[in-house]
């Protein structure tokens, strides 16, 4: 995408101030929306984004800047607005010798997404989103969103690294919402992929769209949770949310770089249950949140986080690295040019464990049992996360009951990693958007049905 | 004329020579800056300048978008002819609008020529100060996670095929602190701000104390027993609220059956004490414009009036379709995005009893000064909120300990009914859509998850 020759002047200029590594990132992005409402298309858009960014470290400070131009002048202003910020000190004999390193893709389009006919794209939106529409009269509104996208990214740095990745991206979204007239109630589901339109023709569209009308109308019929502490049993997939906000944020360099985690200087050390054994992996097949390359220009890996409740390793980037003086495991991300990359997560899971769903439901004699969860949030420095229960339901005396909406689960991300108690064997991801410093993300969560001994429930008193 | 400008111009020229319909280009271009300081040192720092560009068909009687950051003049046909591509496969019936423009437009201020005076090395050496101050003010504050300043100004354009041609130009400037407190192993932080569009504006005292407190009151905040609890919303906090469920105000919504508002305009949906305006011509105010995202001219709205709900918030399509006139609340989430609705300076009129003299009111019950997890907890559609929640236990109309840990549950439509008392002490939310309110005390116990 950048001319060698172009990206080593690039590199020279920003570091010609004092700066100890320059990195050139540029950015190519077309993405191209159909969404539905009120039973026709009701938009349609294609939009190309472009745009680059410079950046360098003078030790663990950086400095950045970022344009929408990629030609060769447009670049070397950036580099010069990153070299007038970094001082006015000159640095002589900087060489920078570029070398194309390739790096196998991980994420593959059989059928690239933006290469399908429209037509046919909005009929397979138009499959789930009937589907759901006429799951039941209750049903009053659908709305879905197919969308694809294609990122190609190139990376240059003075490390004398050239990368360039290529990332498809396709998702189907469909949210249903059920009213009886006096309350409404609303489902979600959302399958995404790095791949191309193959994943959307492995579907089973309808069954997406009845799904989201299914939680919507089961949740209109629900009363309202109670509240205190409980025994949660908490569904796979999505239910990997938990350990996404709980646990998983506050294992990123961005914040145990600083000090401002609670695992910090824990590694060796058990911080979960025996039973918990967690991975960040970015290198899974067409995962949501896989990629080959770093948004830094290094390989990815799979890092094991926990392993049987010993924490034995972090997600680094390379800023974090030299803050933490640790190997950087190739985690730096961002949601485009705009960003400077950070430590992020990519697909991360809990480890399936030895524990059947049967086991965990018939040993649970009241509780809550999370069969969807919604979204949530998490203070990295104290623990405190919140999490939303999209579809929950009663448990008593060892067997599923009513269901129940409005739950809200509270906490300390490292006590509730000691509570989880039974972890059942039927791994399963979940997508969704995370949104951090270097912007909103795709990423993969997930787990096998776990239980949690007690959390705190926000819901109604009775 | 700018780059952007005359960019925007040659895309209408290519329209015009090569398109049938009518057709708009909407661009949004600026700077921004920032600076992070930690211990003393730039820990971050970055400077930008970007331009999204928008075009948008109407071609036999469908809208279709395609939108670009590249100014390249090579693009232009593409651009268009995904626009007409796009326009090809909407469905809705609804009739759709290029606008020849209102008659007037109102100035708000929304550029402070101050700001532009302003240099780097000044924004640097506050973030520096706020930094320095923050760990000055109390012993227990072990560090500043973040100390930071952020400015950036922007051009918004519209040009269309029907003759219209709007450019307006604004700024901001905003400093906001992270210390971070520590009593033995218990660590907490807090979060200072300050900003707008002058000098005075960045006050380092106000938003160093703001976010001191918060560190060091919470540090030793535990949750409470599970209860039915009267509760006050702060300030902030009832901001947050509003802001996350003011979708409910939009036409759009409640003309697609996703808010329980649709049809309730001249009913009373509120308590007699709510009065709730939409005004975009306040000088200074952050969600102030002269014209909206269809180049309709802003104006103040009063939404609801003690109690009674007057009118929803309107773009050109959904007031055609409802038979009235367009609120001037056509918004874009970004410049790529569709046309939709949304607030401006969004206002719950306050009342005039201090947070004090609440509290004395309520006599026993919950302080809330901050909800988190709104994205997961609220649901815009059904109205149900549950929040994880930290604030002060309020007991003998005396506020007491910090409480922390709980989650507070309610729906927000009840929630209208149930207020019992907006304060005086009203609060402009700077970051975030444009909401001010203050305080509110409501009426009905509320329900707290605790331990």
């Amino acid at each position: 995408m950048v001319e060698k020759r172009v990206s080593e002047a690039v590199l020279l200029k920003a570091m010609s101030t004092g700066a100890d590594y320059a990195e050139l990132y540029v950015e190519d992005m077309t993405s191209d929306n159909v969404s539905m409402i009120a039973d026709c298309v009701d938009s349609a858009n294609t939009s190309r984004d472009m745009g680059a960014g410079v950046r360098i470290f003078c030790g663990t400070n950086s400095v950045y800047a970022f344009g929408n131009g990629t030609d060769e002048k447009s670049l070397m202003e950036l580099a010069a607005k990153v070299a007038a910020a970094a001082g006015t000190a000159s640095s002589a004999g900087i060489d920078i010798v570029l070398n194309e390193v390739k790096f196998d893709p991980v994420c593959r389009a059989e059928i690239p997404a933006l290469s399908v006919d429209k037509k046919i794209r909005t009929d397979a939106l138009k499959q789930a989103y009937f589907a759901a529409k006429e799951y039941s009269p209750e049903i009053v509104q659908v709305s879905g969103v197919l969308a694809s996208s294609c990122k190609r990214i190139y990376v240059a740095n003075s490390d004398g690294v050239i990368g360039t990745d290529e990332r498809p991206y396709i998702r189907l979204a469909v949210s249903a919402v059920a009213s009886d007239g006096n309350e409404n109630q609303s489902g979600f589901t959302g399958p995404g992929n790095s791949a191309g339109f193959e994943f959307i023709q492995s579907l089973d569209l309808k069954a997406h769209g009845r799904e989201a009308a299914r939680i919507a109308t089961t949740m209109l019929h629900a009363g309202k949770c109670p509240a205190g502490k409980m025994p949660v049993v908490m569904d796979n997939a999505f239910g990997g949310v938990v350990f996404h906000e709980a646990c998983g944020h506050a294992l990123e360099a961005t914040s145990v770089g600083l000090g401002n985690s609670v695992f910090c200087g824990k590694l060796g050390q058990k911080i979960a249950n025996e039973k918990v054994s967690a991975v960040d992996d970015a290198t899974m097949i067409s995962e949501w949140g896989s990629r080959a390359m770093s948004d830094e220009g290094e390989k990815t890996e799979r890092i094991q986080l926990i392993k049987d409740g010993i924490l034995t390793g972090y997600m680094i980037d390379k800023l974090g690295s030299r803050r933490m003086n640790m190997r950087s495991t190739g985690s730096g991300r961002r949601q485009n040019y705009a960003f400077a990359p950070t430590s992020r997560m990519s697909n991360t899971f809990i480890c399936p464990g030895s524990d059947t769903r049967d086991q965990i439901i018939s040993s649970t004699e009241n509780g809550l049992y999370a069969a969807k969860m919604g979204g949530g949030s998490v203070n990295p420095l104290t623990g405190e996360f919140n999490f939303a229960v999209m579809e929950g339901y009663m448990i008593r005396g060892g067997k599923i009951c009513e269901p129940v909406r409005g739950a809200t689960l509270i906490g300390k991300g490292y006590e509730v990693l000691l509570n989880i108690d039974m972890v059942s064997d039927d791994l399963v991801l979940g997508q969704g958007m995370c949104g951090s410093i270097s912007g909103s993300i795709q990423t993969n969560v997930g787990q096998p049905m776990i239980r949690i001994s007690e959390i705190t429930v926000g819901g109604e008193i009775e | 004329m700018s780059k952007i400008n005359e960019f925007c111009e040659k895309i209408l020229s290519y329209a015009k020579a090569h398109c049938d319909g009518e057709f708009e280009v909407y661009a949004s271009s600026g700077e921004s800056f920032r600076v992070g300081i930690l211990e003393g040192q730039i820990k971050d720092y970055s400077v930008n300048d970007y331009s999204g560009i928008s075009f948008r068909i109407k071609k036999n009687g469908k809208m279709g978008y395609a939108s670009t950051t590249s100014c390249d003049e090579d693009g232009i046909p593409a651009l268009v002819e995904n626009a007409c591509r796009n326009a090809a496969l909407i469905e809705k019936p609804d009739e759709q609008f290029i606008f020849s423009g209102s008659a007037s437009y109102p100035s708000p201020k929304v550029y402070g020529e101050e700001l532009d005076g302003i240099t780097a090395e000044e924004k640097i050496a506050f973030a520096k100060l706020m930094e320095q101050k923050a760990k000055e003010a109390d012993p227990r504050i072990i560090k500043v996670e973040t100390s930071l300043v952020t400015s950036g100004k922007s051009t918004v354009v519209i040009k269309n095929s029907n003759g219209m041609d709007l450019c307006e130009d604004s700024n901001f400037i905003a400093g906001y602190v992270i210390p971070i407190a520590a009593d033995g192993e218990k660590m907490n932080d807090g979060f200072g701000f300050c900003g707008g569009f002058d000098r005075a504006c960045l006050d380092v005292d106000k938003a160093v104390k703001k976010g001191v407190l918060e560190a060091i009151d919470f540090l030793d905040a535990k949750p409470v027993k599970s209860a039915s609890m009267r509760v006050i919303f702060r300030n902030s906090a009832f901001c947050d609220l509003i802001e996350t469920f003011s979708g409910i105000f939009s036409s759009e919504n409640a003309q697609r059956g996703l808010s329980m508002l649709a049809g309730k305009e001249g009913e009373k949906i509120a308590a007699d004490c709510v009065t709730l305006t939409d005004d975009s011509t306040l000088d200074f105010g952050f969600g102030s414009r002269a014209f909206d995202a269809e180049g309709v001219a802003g104006r103040r709205t009063v939404v609801v009036e003690n109690g009674v709900l007057k009118t929803l918030l309107y773009n050109l399509e959904t007031a055609y379709k409802a038979g009235v006139e367009s609120t001037g609340n056509a918004s874009k989430g970004g410049y790529t995005s569709p046309i939709g609705i949304s607030v401006s300076n969004f206002t719950l009129t306050p009342g005039e009893k201090t947070l004090e003299e609440l509290a004395a009111k309520m006599g026993d019950g919950l302080i809330i000064t901050e909800v988190s997890g709104l994205h997961a907890g609220a649901n815009a559609v059904t109205g149900d909120f549950s929040l994880m929640s930290k604030g002060y236990l309020v007991e003998g109309g005396k506020t007491g300990r910090a409480v922390t840990g709980v989650t507070v549950s309610g729906n927000f439509y009840e929630l209208l009914k149930n207020i019992e008392e907006p304060g005086c002490d009203t609060y402009h939310n700077m970051f975030g859509a444009a909401v001010s309110s203050p305080s509110v005390l409501i009426g009905v116990p509320m329900s707290i998850a605790g331990e």
